[in-house]
């Protein structure tokens, strides 16, 4: 008896002592992040002023001057990255979470994408070099994609407001009761919508996309929704997922068709969450480097044509870091400091709303 | 939305009658577009190996598959190109990193699922959220101008004046220390990768039924006597894929070990060189590669990194799969 | 009336985390040694909250409170400075649900002996058989003590963890209804080990069922709203209850 009681009191102190360290290992991971982000705003808040947004880079050497060419590089990118990762990763994402929910193909794409979520960026950048940057003179896939992404949504909006005036104004003034009249009046619309789109593509294609002339902006924005796809797909998949079926099968028994069980019903009652996630998602290719390095490349001029190569952020702060110049040092910091707090805010509010919605 | 509005009176009236016969037309449309989006998903997985060999063929045909990854020679004047150096530091690198990355972040997953009182759990848990959320490249930054002149300065003399004089071990700490080496670059790398494996273990411990705990407790258990004989056991295969995804992520990292590894071709026996792995490589030397043969070795690089990367996710992908389907029985 | 009072529950409250109001109001309650004592009532009455203050489980959470004195063998358990891993290899219990741990079942067994600092392997196997026997387990398992514990179906995972709680020798053993996730077979069995239980500890069992409870106890106490109404023999309670409400529920009236 004597024995166990020390035993207990050995197990006790030996209980304190694990416990204690996974407190002090706690306590470490917060002191690095403290210690990164304090670095960064200290660093990154002397060389913060207003030219750092509105004047483009002064030559090698000399001091002053901005990063005007990257943030505007940076956010077109962005910009046409989602153009075309946020469709198709929601679209395979409602595919497999819904058309084709529980079968074999649904199941290995989306382990796939999950490989894939974690596929070495860098990597990433070399595949697109090779079939967007290295082949000079044949058409830019990439650019093609991003402007066919970008009519087919700039055309669906479009095909809304004008379904918006139909049914809100047009439809008030005249009285269509026919069913037929009303068959004929969406065709219309819909004719309208999609003849819409295909004049937006033949008029933006000659205008934004060229041959390739080697390192582009579209490689860049293609690397980056390479990126985002498998991202945006989970997300899709797991929110539409954690809408209840009985919710479908209420809307069926409307003998509704899938498609409008989808766009009325399961998608609007997963929309906080996918959003969330394709905010998240953007976060996450904001800050993304490597593949950037060998597709958008640098420039250290101004431009917003994507034909050609385009300045980042990210690889201007790989740049300017590891070059020889003090100025280029801070302004390395500055940006930064800009990247990190605009992705940690986004990060931060995200996963707010999704723990508000989701709690968890 | 209005849109939807008439599409509804519509389906009100006839919806019931298309039931019957074949699916109607928006579906067949629909169907067939995210199956397309669905599909190029796949596509692009095969396309990006399919690729990436076209590309590298010619340093495949010139330097073979084992020649290539034991040659440590990376000379683009006599284009000789062997794959042992980076190979070598992507290996040392990521053993290193997690090494000193599990036990860490299994503690703050420890803290987060059982220890932490329940104010403290929530903003800890966003706080290591947060760490996984910071760019790659800031890590880099960070590591390049702040760590490494710590490392040079007072942790690296300190470790080569303990550790460094017990013979034999002491020669992996030799050398003039700078800061810009493999141990400097493990430190950033690990310190990245624990949220990784941190937030996979906590959901993982949290798994373990309640009343399993319970159990423990009513035995006479302590707090820790629960977590290391119910909990962790429990979590086993969570923690092991949330590990092996951390190796995967560790393996592909470029942005921060660039800044702080150097570029250097050699296999180095201390710890405090300056070294290479694949990224790294690439990173460096992929927009100066001048001739055919350089870029196609650069792209077998690229080649060798995607298959060991997609082999262990796959397998990290496996332990998670197993996980969950043991939980939910 | 001979029966020696193992437990006496005094003037008890307890309050949950956040609570204002008390889940159990001024409890008293003797547990009478080597007897089976079952606590009845509707969900929600308390009685579930009672069986955890026994051996103090609510202090796992953060914010529960008491009031009022639990005296085992005389000494107050809910005293701030008592030691509760004392408390506990004093006071065993088994849950609603089986909850074998992720180990063999030997290890299972052997688990609280290891606890308190048993590593002789000879000693360990002779507990585990007894325990096992006990628990009326021995000869289903005998020839797999080194499988995994999951293997094995509901009612022997339910009788392995009665096993692990008596390889510790306790002097009380909780019951939180462990029949609740159990065919009628597997029922019938733990109720015989129940009842057979009681020649070496003290048993206080939580129940929903009215016949289980007639079964296997020798008093019932009936719990209402987190007050107790009525406490006595359990031929008694069932037969000639004083209070009305109790009437009402055993005769099955409400709840």
């Amino acid at each position: 008896m004597r024995y166990e009681e020390r035993y207990v009191r050995r197990r006790k102190i030996i209980s304190w002592i694990a416990l204690s360290l996974s407190t002090a290992a706690a306590f470490f991971g917060l002191f690095w992040l403290g210690f990164i982000l304090f670095d960064v705003l200290r660093h990154g808040i002397s060389g913060l002023n207003l030219e750092l947004f509105t004047e483009d880079p002064a030559p090698p050497g000399i001091p002053g001057g901005g990063l005007r060419n990257a943030f505007v590089g940076q956010l077109e990118i962005v910009f046409f990255a989602v153009i075309i990762g946020v469709p198709v990763g929601m679209l395979a994402g409602i595919f497999i979470a819904e058309y084709a929910r529980g079968t074999k193909f649904s199941k290995t794409v989306s382990i796939l994408s999950d490989i894939m979520v974690s596929v070495p960026s860098i990597v990433v950048g070399t595949f697109i070099y090779a079939i967007l940057v290295k082949p000079i003179g044949h058409i830019n896939l990439g650019g093609i994609l991003a402007v066919a992404f970008l009519s087919a949504i700039l055309s669906f909006l479009f095909g809304s407001i004008l379904n918006l005036f139909t049914t809100n104004i047009l439809l008030k003034i005249v009285r269509i009761s026919s069913e037929r009249a009303v068959k004929l009046l969406n065709l219309t619309t819909t004719l309208i919508t999609v003849l819409f789109g295909v004049f937006l593509f033949v008029f933006l294609l000659p205008k934004l996309v060229d041959k390739i002339q080697g390192f582009n902006g579209w490689a860049g924005a293609a690397a980056l929704a390479f990126i985002m796809i498998p991202v945006v797909l989970r997300t899709t998949e797991n929110m539409l997922s954690l809408v209840p079926w009985s919710l479908r099968e209420a809307a069926f028994a409307l003998g509704a068709s899938y498609y409008n069980v989808i766009k009325d019903v399961v998608i609007r009652a997963a929309m906080t969450g996918i959003l969330t996630g394709i905010i998240l998602s953007i976060s996450r290719v904001a800050g993304e480097t490597a593949p950037l390095l060998f597709t958008s490349f640098n420039n250290s001029y101004f431009t917003t044509n994507m034909n050609e190569p385009i300045s980042s952020l990210t690889v201007t702060i790989f740049v300017y870091a590891t070059g020889p110049y003090e100025d280029w040092h801070t302004k390395a910091w500055a940006a930064s400091f800009v990247i990190t707090f605009f992705i940690l805010f986004v990060t931060v509010i995200a996963r707010y709303i999704l723990h508000l919605k989701y709690r968890g | 939305m209005p849109i939807f509005v008439i599409m509804n009176t519509d389906i009100n009236q006839v919806g019931v009658m298309k039931k019957i016969g074949k699916p109607p037309l928006k579906d067949i449309f629909f169907g067939i577009i995210s199956f397309s989006a669905s599909f190029l998903v796949l596509t692009l997985i095969l396309l990006i190996i399919l690729v990436l060999y076209k590309e590298s063929s010619l340093a495949i045909h010139r330097f073979g598959i084992i020649n290539f990854i034991i040659t440590q020679n990376w000379d683009p004047v006599k284009q000789i190109f062997g794959a042992a150096a980076p190979l070598f530091g992507t290996v040392v690198i990521t053993i290193l990193s997690l090494t000193l990355a599990i036990p860490m972040a299994l503690g703050i997953a420890i803290f987060l699922a059982e220890v932490s009182p329940h104010f403290l759990k929530t903003p800890v848990g966003i706080a290591i959220e947060m760490l996984a959320a910071i760019p790659s490249i800031i890590y880099g930054m960070w590591g390049l101008f702040t760590l490494a002149p710590i490392m040079s300065e007072y942790i690296e003399p300190a470790i080569q004046k303990t550790l460094g004089q017990i013979p034999l071990i002491g020669k992996i700490f030799e050398g003039t220390p700078q800061g810009i080496d493999l141990f400097t670059a493990s430190v950033v790398l690990s310190i990245m990768i624990i949220p990784f494996i941190a937030s996979v273990a906590r959901d993982s411990l949290n798994l373990t039924p309640d009343l399993m705990k319970e159990s423990a407790y009513a035995l006479g258990a302590t707090k820790w006597d629960v977590v290391k004989d119910v909990m962790i056991p429990y979590a086993k295969l969570g923690i092991y894929g949330g590990i092996v995804l951390a190796l995967g992520r560790a393996l592909g990292e470029t942005m921060a070990v660039a800044f702080v590894l150097g570029n250097r071709h050699e296999i180095t026996t201390s710890l405090f060189d300056a070294a290479a792995t694949i990224t790294v490589t690439l990173a460096n030397e992929f927009t100066e590669a001048d001739s055919d043969i350089y870029l196609s070795s650069l792209f077998y690089l690229a080649l060798i990194l995607f298959v060991l990367s997609f082999v262990i996710l796959a397998l990290a992908k496996f332990f998670l799969l197993k996980a969950e389907r043991g939980y939910s029985r | 009336m001979a029966d020696r009072e193992k437990i006496k529950v005094k003037d008890f409250y307890f309050w949950y985390a956040g609570s204002k109001d008390p889940a159990l109001k001024k409890i008293n309650i003797p547990v009478y040694e080597k007897k089976v004592t079952a606590l009845i009532g509707p969900s929600g009455c308390g009685k579930t909250t009672l069986l955890r203050s026994f051996n103090r489980m609510h202090d796992l959470y953060p914010g529960n409170r008491y009031k009022g004195e639990i005296l085992l063998d005389g000494e107050n358990i809910l005293k701030d400075d008592y030691d509760l891993i004392k408390l506990r290899s004093k006071v065993g219990m088994v849950f609603q649900k089986p909850t074998p741990f992720p180990m063999s079942i030997f290890d299972n067994v052997a688990y609280g002996l290891k606890l308190r600092g048993i590593k002789d392997k000879r000693i360990l196997e002779e507990k585990v058989e007894k325990a096992l026997k006990q628990a009326a387990l021995w000869d289903e398992v005998k020839d797999r003590l080194k499988d995994s514990a999951s293997g094995l179906s509901g009612g022997q995972q339910q009788r392995l963890v009665i096993a692990r709680a008596l390889a510790v020798e306790p002097e009380v053993l909780l019951f939180d209804e462990p029949t609740s996730a159990l065919d009628p077979i597997s029922t019938s069995k733990i109720e015989e080990l129940v009842v057979s239980l009681k020649e070496t500890v003290t048993i206080i069992i939580v129940t929903h069922n009215m016949q289980q409870a007639a079964r296997v106890s020798d008093y019932t106490a009936f719990m209402y709203l987190g007050e107790l109404i009525e406490f006595d023999k359990t031929d008694i309670i069932f037969t000639a209850p004083k209070e009305k409400l109790t009437e009402d529920y055993v005769s099955g009236r409400f709840g």
